[in-house]
């Protein structure tokens, strides 16, 4: 870092307060309102701002010159391939094998014998055996 | 140069410019790293041998035959935990990438000499947490760790799971210290179409390594969490998904096996063209396939999931993504052979061994093909059909090519000669060893052996009697090895500076290098591999 030149501290402080003022926005909108089905997308989107604020001031990924800075947007592409290629997965899986489907075989309407959960175990309960 | 009387071995090596213990503990040098990673690996490998014969020796009668079922257990997840984590992962790249790729560059050390060490020792550390946890109760969850058993299994799994968790930053942090090599510390002169293949492949590995791995270190982090903690993502009964763990498993786990595969190809390469005496037959396509290769393996994961409850549309999107890894390692086959077509071959240890990883690696990449169709994987799925498929790659490839690495680089690595006829006897023993292991565990698949029993129908023994049988070989095959190598490093004939004739770059250095590699700064002048010059290449 020899040809550094003397920089202000003010760029961090601005960062930071952007980083807080995303913080209390995940909080009051997480808790505040209800935003029902939106309220996970949002989460997520906030969290995917505040990474990046992160990841390139504080981690100084802005100021890398060539190659280095295909890092990041390489990392994101393989993160949504993980994300993206698993979710569409559960998505076109048969219900009984999703996380909430064992809720249809507690269904009470539901023929005992065809349950694998033992009778008496109550909705709440997840997955019975 | 500087030459010791009456020998043409540079007389201040990187072996004994310093000779106290304290000089090996801390060095930074790469070549030293890794001969202590190569020391470390053989150990393993070593250790997960004896672990596989204990495995064969029980299943030589269809009852108990010298330990319990639990025993049993146990002795399998040891067997693939040390095989696959242990030895396989770094073998090629941590022990023989650290010591030629950067002579490879025309470069005196790795980017990044410090964090080269610490790679070692946090390997180290990594190691003997695992082999602790092993010999304290050892797990029965296989090397694979699948939830929700690996949650609530009795046995000892956390600081197994820790274990792996912490090699994989010395994954990690070799992948990084080599791609920044690649990128700074290339000699004049070498264009990036110059660059050795075998290098082209380790910068495709540390890729992988450097993208995949911190999943592995999630996902083992949170099977731990859910262990220790009893956080629900994994278990079911606590509503989480366990086919969730299957897929981050396999996001890491799949490219891992090109992690283990890719450095082999990579040594194939180099000694294909070093005893045919001809350079690589398409050079950019070889390269190229690399990267295809690795590329296309990220897209692959589930069709280790078939069975599993994942979604039909799934599999047979991985499925048919599976296949186009056949394309890229079809256009590196075809490529050594027409390099082979038409040279000059001269049949040495190494180049025996290359034939052995041709013939084996068609036969593994083929099952390959033929468990990624869903149809037939439903049948074989979790039989020792899958067992054969990747021993074949792994062992019958990986296994081959690190063996042609060791003895294609021993007098690059220790200035000595091994005794030719003892190689041979001991490769042609291995490649027949194995082929006896491997091949029935093909049929004893068809047949519905399934993986990791303890017992067996009556019908199926002498299948398995022929794979004990061919294991037992293997490991004679084995012994011999390391009785001559260990023979040669102290009354081994003093090996020529270049050993083989070879235009590798690597070896534009001593043999032994000296201590910084060179004397004065290398050019290289001409293509990596050329023959068409008569004289070998002059050491810097
Ligand atoms: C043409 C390329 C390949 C294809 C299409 C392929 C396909 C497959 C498939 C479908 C399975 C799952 C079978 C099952 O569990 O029922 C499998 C298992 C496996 N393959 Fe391959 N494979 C290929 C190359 C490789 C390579 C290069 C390696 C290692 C260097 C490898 C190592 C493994 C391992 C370790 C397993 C078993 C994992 C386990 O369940 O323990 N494969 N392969
Ligand atoms: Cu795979």
């Amino acid at each position: 870092m020899a040809e550094e030149k003397k920089k202000s501290a003010w760029g961090y402080v601005v960062v930071w307060g952007a980083l807080t003022v995303l913080t209390v926005a995940t909080w009051v909108l997480g808790t505040k309102l209800k935003l029902g089905a939106f309220s996970l997308p949002v989460a997520l989107g906030l969290a995917v701002m505040k990474t990046v604020l992160v990841a390139m001031f504080f981690m100084h990924l802005v100021e890398q010159p060539g190659a280095r800075r295909v890092v990041l947007p390489v990392s994101a592409v393989f993160l949504c391939l993980l994300l993206g290629v698993t979710l569409l997965e559960v998505m076109t899986r048969i219900r009984m094998s999703r996380p909430d489907g064992i809720e249809e075989e507690l269904e009470p309407r539901r023929p005992e014998s065809t349950r694998t959960a033992p009778p008496g175990s109550g909705s709440k309960r997840l997955m019975g055996n | 140069m500087n030459l010791a009387a009456g020998s043409n071995q540079p007389a201040i090596t990187y072996l004994n410019h310093e000779t106290t213990v304290r000089s090996w503990l801390l060095t930074r040098d790469h070549k030293r790293i890794g001969v202590m990673f190569l020391v470390g690996v053989i150990f393993a490998l070593l250790l997960g041998g004896i672990f596989a014969m204990a495995l064969r020796i029980e299943l030589l009668t269809p009852g108990p035959t010298v330990m319990a079922p639990m025993t049993y257990n146990r002795m399998f997840t040891l067997h693939g935990v040390t095989m696959v984590w242990l030895f396989m992962i770094p073998a090629i790249p941590s022990a023989f990438g650290n010591f030629v790729l950067p002579i490879m560059l025309g470069a005196k050390d790795v980017a990044f000499p410090r964090l080269n060490l610490a790679s070692f020792y946090i390997y180290l550390a990594g190691s003997l947490l695992t082999v602790f946890g092993m010999l304290w109760s050892g797990a029965d969850t296989g090397w694979t760790f699948y939830t929700p058993y690996s949650t609530v299994s009795p046995t000892t799994v956390t600081p197994i799971l820790m274990g792996v968790f912490i090699i994989g930053f010395s994954t990690i942090i070799t992948g990084l210290n080599f791609i920044t090599t690649v990128h700074t510390l290339r000699a004049p002169g070498m264009h990036w179409t110059r660059i050795p293949l075998f290098v082209w492949t380790i910068y495709g590995t540390s890729v992988i390594q450097v993208v995949a791995t911190p999943v592995l270190g999630m996902v083992l982090l949170l099977v731990a969490a859910e262990r220790v903690l009893g956080m629900g993502i994994f278990d079911p009964s606590r509503g989480g998904d366990p086919v969730l763990f299957q897929h981050m498993f396999w996001f890491y786990s799949h490219p891992a096996v090109y992690i283990m595969v890719l450095p082999a190809m990579g040594v194939i390469t180099e000694v294909v063209c070093a005893y045919s005496r001809k350079n690589i037959f398409g050079y950019k396509m070889v390269a190229a396939s690399t990267f295809g290769i690795a590329f296309v393996g990220f897209f692959t994961w589930g069709h280790h999931m078939f069975v599993s409850g994942q979604s039909t549309f799934g599999s047979g999107v991985f499925g048919v993504l599976s296949m186009l890894v056949a394309i890229f390692t079809a256009i590196k086959i075809f490529n050594w052979v027409a390099t082979l077509y038409g040279g000059s071959i001269d049949l040495k240890v190494p180049l025996l061994y290359v034939l052995g990883f041709i013939f084996l690696l068609m036969f593994g990449g083929m099952t390959g093909v033929a468990v990624a169709t869903t149809s037939l994987d439903v049948h074989w799925h979790d039989t020792y059909f899958v067992v054969a498929h990747f021993h074949y790659i792994m062992v019958g490839a990986v296994l081959m090519a690190f063996l042609a690495a060791l003895h294609y680089w021993w007098p690059k690595m220790f200035g000595r000669l091994y005794p030719e006829r003892w190689s041979f006897l001991a490769a042609m023993t291995i490649i027949f060893g194995f082929i006896v292991t491997f091949l029935p565990q093909f049929l004893l698949g068809n047949m519905g052996m399934p993986r990791r029993y303890y017992e067996y129908p009556r019908e199926m023994q002498w299948l398995h009697v022929l794979s004990t049988a061919g294991a037992s070989l293997l490991a004679f095959g084995f012994g011999l090895i390391a009785i001559y190598l260990l023979w040669s490093l102290r009354y081994g004939a003093e090996a020529p500076v270049n050993a083989w004739g070879s235009r590798g770059y690597e070896w534009y250095s001593g043999s032994p290098p000296v201590p910084h590699n060179f004397t004065e700064a290398p050019r290289f002048e001409r293509e990596v591999h050329d023959y068409t010059v008569a004289e070998v290449p002059r050491v810097y």
